[in-house]
C-alpha cells in the first residue's frame, strides 16, 4: 500500500523551521483526532450491544444505563439457543445450520458458475461477447424489486416455495459480480499458457481446469469469501421464499423473534446475544481473510 | 494434421462431406460456439432469473393477477390507479427521494473522508481501516435489531449519551419527524465503511504523486490541491459511488421494514416497502407489478440524469485499466 506523507521538496525547507512545521503538526493532530472519533462512533454500537447482551431483564432498564452489568449474564448466548422459538423446539441450531448450508450451496455454485463465465469472457473472440458483456454491466442496474413479484410467481406454480430452490438455483447461475470479478483476474494470465496447451491438444475444459484455476486461487478466494458473506446476510428472499419454521435462516428467525410478543425490555439481551451470535462468523471470516475482502472490493470499482 | 492423412484414403463422397463440413466449422466457428457455451452460466442466469421476469412483469402490471382466482387484463388501470388514487404513491415517492438524495450524499461524503483519513499514512491505519469497516459487515437484520435498541427514546445509548451534556434526545423511530433521520443514522453507521470507502481508498492511492507536487510547485494549499487534483482524479470512483448508492438506496426498505415497518403514521413507508406490502402481504400481484415498473422507469430517468450530468465533471485519465 502506498502511503503519502510529504512532499519532499517542501520537507527540505520546513524541517529546520517550526514555525513552518507548526500547522503541519497541527494539522496532524486532527486528523488523528478525527480519525480516532469515527473509530469510537463505529465501535460505540458495538459495545452497546454487547453489554445489553449481558444484562437481565432489570439490568437493561436501568437509568443511567450501566456498560459494564454487575453481575454479568453470559448465560443469555446459551439462553439463545435453549429458546424455544416454537413450543417445544429450540430451532436456533437448526436455523444455524440451515444458514451455513445454504451460504455454502450458494457460494460453491456461484464460484462454479462465474469461473465459467468469466473465462468464457476472458478467453474466447466470439460474435456477440463485447454486446454480451456490455449487457452484463448493464443489467447491474436493474431494480430487484422488477424481477422478485414474477420470480416468486414462477417459484409459486413451480411449487417451490417453502423449499431451498429458488434461493439457490439463481446463485448456480453466474452473478454478474463474480463473473466480472473473474473476467478481469483471467485476463491478466498469459495467453501464451493456453496457446502451449492447445499445441498439446488440451480442450479448453482442461486448460480452464489446470491453467487458469489453478493460478487464480487469489481470486477464487476473494469470491468465496464475498460470496460466503453476501449468502449468509441475505434476508428478504429467504422471508419471501420460505415459511415454515424448520426451514428459516438466521436473518429471518431473527425477525420472527423481533416480532414475537412484546419488544421493549426483557426480549432485549437476548435479541443481542442472537445478533451477535449471528454476526460473529462474518466478523471471523473478515479478520481471516481481510486482505481478499479488500482487493475483491476494489477490483469491481474497475468497471466504470 | 492428421485428419489429412485421413481424407487421402476415404472415398471422394466423404471427402467433400468432410470439406463442407470443416468449412462450417471453422477455427472462427468453434471459437464462437465455445464462448457462447461457457459464458452460459450467466446468459442463461440472465435470461431466466432477469429478462424473463422483467418481461413478466410488464405484462403483469397491465393485468389484476392476485395468484389466487381468475386474472384480468386492466389495461393500464393499475398505472392509473395508482397515480391518481393510491394514497400512498406520492407521498412513498417523496419519502424515498428524501431519503435517497440525504442518504448517498451523506454517505458519499463520510466514505471519502473516511478514505482520505486512511491514506495519510497514520499510524495504525490497517487498525482504523479494520475498524472502520466492521460496520458494513454486521448483517442487516442484527444491524435492525442492535439499532432498535440503541436508538430507544429511554433506555437506548444515544439518549442515555445526550442527557449526559444536557441534551433531551428525540423520540427517534416512534417520532413521525425523527424516524426518517434515524434510519439515515443507521443506514450511514453501516454503510460509511464498506465497499465504497475501500472503493474511494483504491481510487486516490492511484493518483500520481507528481500531480501534487507540481500543485505544491504552483503554491496550491491543501484545499486547492483536494479540489484541483483529488477530486478530478477520483471523479470516476465519485460517480460510480454515487450511481450505484443512488439505485441501492431508493429500492432500500429493509430497514424501515425491520424497525417501524413502516409507521409512525406512514412516515418511514418508503416506496420499496409500498411495492413489497401490495405484493406479498396483499398479494395483489398485478398492482404490485405495475409499481415496481414505475420504479423501474424512476431509476432508469435517475441514471440517465447522472450520466448526461457526468460528461462534465467526471474525467476520464485513459480507457482501460
Amino acid at each position: 500500500m502506498s502511503t503519502w506523507t510529504a512532499q519532499p521538496l517542501a520537507q527540505v525547507t520546513t524541517r529546520r523551521d517550526w514555525r513552518l512545521r507548526l500547522p503541519r503538526l497541527i494539522a496532524r493532530g486532527v486528523i488523528y483526532l478525527v480519525a480516532t472519533a469515527i473509530a469510537v462512533s463505529a465501535l460505540l454500537p458495538f459495545l452497546w450491544t454487547i453489554s445489553t447482551s449481558l444484562k437481565d431483564g432489570t439490568q437493561v432498564l436501568a437509568i443511567p444505563p450501566q456498560w459494564i452489568p454487575k453481575p454479568a449474564h453470559p448465560e443469555n448466548y446459551l439462553d439463545v439457543i435453549r429458546t424455544e422459538f416454537k413450543p417445544g423446539q429450540r430451532l436456533f441450531i437448526r436455523w444455524f445450520r440451515n444458514t451455513i448450508l445454504y451460504a455454502l450451496v450458494s457460494m460453491t455454485g456461484e464460484l462454479l458458475g462465474c469461473s465459467a463465465a468469466g473465462y468464457g469472457f476472458a478467453r474466447f473472440r466470439f460474435k456477440g461477447r463485447d454486446t454480451l458483456f456490455m449487457i452484463m454491466l448493464a443489467s447491474t442496474l436493474l431494480p430487484w424489486v422488477v424481477r422478485i413479484v414474477p420470480l416468486y410467481l414462477l417459484f409459486f406454480r413451480l411449487h417451490w416455495i417453502d423449499t431451498y430452490w429458488p434461493l439457490i438455483l439463481p446463485q448456480w447461475f453466474g452473478g454478474v459480480y463474480f463473473t466480472f470479478l473473474f473476467r478481469q483476474y483471467f485476463v491478466t494470465i498469459p495467453k501464451e499458457l493456453d496457446d502451449a496447451a492447445k499445441m498439446d491438444g488440451a480442450s479448453s475444459l482442461r486448460i480452464f481446469l489446470w491453467i487458469i484455476l489453478p493460478l487464480s486461487k487469489p481470486v477464487v478466494a476473494t469470491a468465496a469469501i464475498l460470496s460466503f458473506n453476501g449468502n449468509w446476510n441475505r434476508f428478504l428472499e429467504p422471508l419471501i421464499f420460505l415459511n415454515s419454521a424448520e426451514k428459516f435462516v438466521l436473518g429471518v428467525g431473527l425477525r420472527w423473534f423481533q416480532l414475537q410478543g412484546v419488544v421493549g425490555g426483557t426480549k432485549e439481551p437476548l435479541m443481542s446475544a442472537y445478533a451477535l451470535i449471528m454476526a460473529a462468523p462474518i466478523i471471523i471470516l473478515f479478520f481471516a481473510g481481510q486482505r481478499y475482502f479488500v482487493q475483491g472490493i476494489q477490483l469491481s470499482a474497475s468497471k466504470e | 494434421m492428421s485428419a489429412e492423412a485421413v481424407t487421402k484414403t476415404v472415398p471422394e463422397e466423404m471427402k467433400t462431406r468432410e470439406k463442407r463440413r470443416r468449412r462450417f466449422w471453422t477455427l472462427q466457428r468453434k471459437e464462437t460456439l465455445a464462448g457462447w457455451l461457457w459464458t452460459s452460466p450467466w446468459w442463461l442466469g440472465f435470461l431466466m432469473f432477469s429478462l424473463y421476469p422483467m418481461l413478466a412483469s410488464l405484462y403483469y402490471s397491465f393485468t389484476d393477477y392476485k395468484v389466487v382466482g381468475a386474472t384480468q387484463f386492466v389495461g393500464i388501470g393499475n398505472y392509473v390507479q395508482a397515480i391518481t388514487q393510491d394514497p400512498q404513491f406520492w407521498p412513498s415517492l417523496g419519502r424515498t427521494a428524501y431519503y435517497t438524495f440525504t442518504m448517498v450524499p451523506l454517505a458519499l461524503i463520510g466514505s471519502l473522508l473516511a478514505a482520505i483519513i486512511l491514506n495519510q499514512g497514520l499510524r495504525g491505519t490497517n487498525l482504523y481501516r479494520t475498524i472502520f469497516f466492521l460496520p458494513s459487515l454486521v448483517p442487516s437484520v442484527a444491524l435492525a435489531v442492535m439499532w432498535t435498541w440503541i436508538l430507544n427514546p429511554k433506555y437506548g445509548m444515544i439518549n442515555n449519551l445526550l442527557s449526559m451534556i444536557d441534551i433531551q434526545g428525540p423520540g427517534w423511530l416512534s417520532s413521525t419527524k425523527w424516524a426518517i433521520p434515524s434510519l439515515l443514522l443507521m443506514g450511514f453507521w453501516g454503510s460509511f465503511g464498506g465497499s465504497s470507502m475501500l472503493i474511494f481508498l483504491a481510487s486516490l492511492q492511484s493518483v500520481p504523486r507528481d500531480l501534487y507536487e507540481v500543485a505544491e510547485l504552483d503554491g496550491a494549499n491543501a484545499w486547492r490541491k483536494f479540489r484541483h487534483v483529488t477530486v478530478p482524479m477520483i471523479s470516476p470512483a465519485i460517480m460510480f459511488n454515487s450511481v450505484m448508492g443512488t439505485i441501492y438506496t431508493f429500492q432500500s426498505f429493509l430497514y424501515a421494514y425491520l424497525t417501524t415497518g413502516g409507521g409512525p403514521q406512514w412516515a418511514t413507508w418508503f416506496f420499496g416497502l409500498h411495492i413489497y406490502t401490495n405484493a406479498f402481504e396483499y398479494f395483489k400481484m398485478g398492482y404490485a407489478s405495475a409499481l415496481s415498473w414505475c420504479m423501474f422507469i424512476i431509476v432508469l430517468l435517475i441514471i440517465f440524469i447522472y450520466f448526461k450530468l457526468s460528461g462534465r465533471w467526471v474525467f476520464m485519465a485513459s480507457e482501460g485499466t
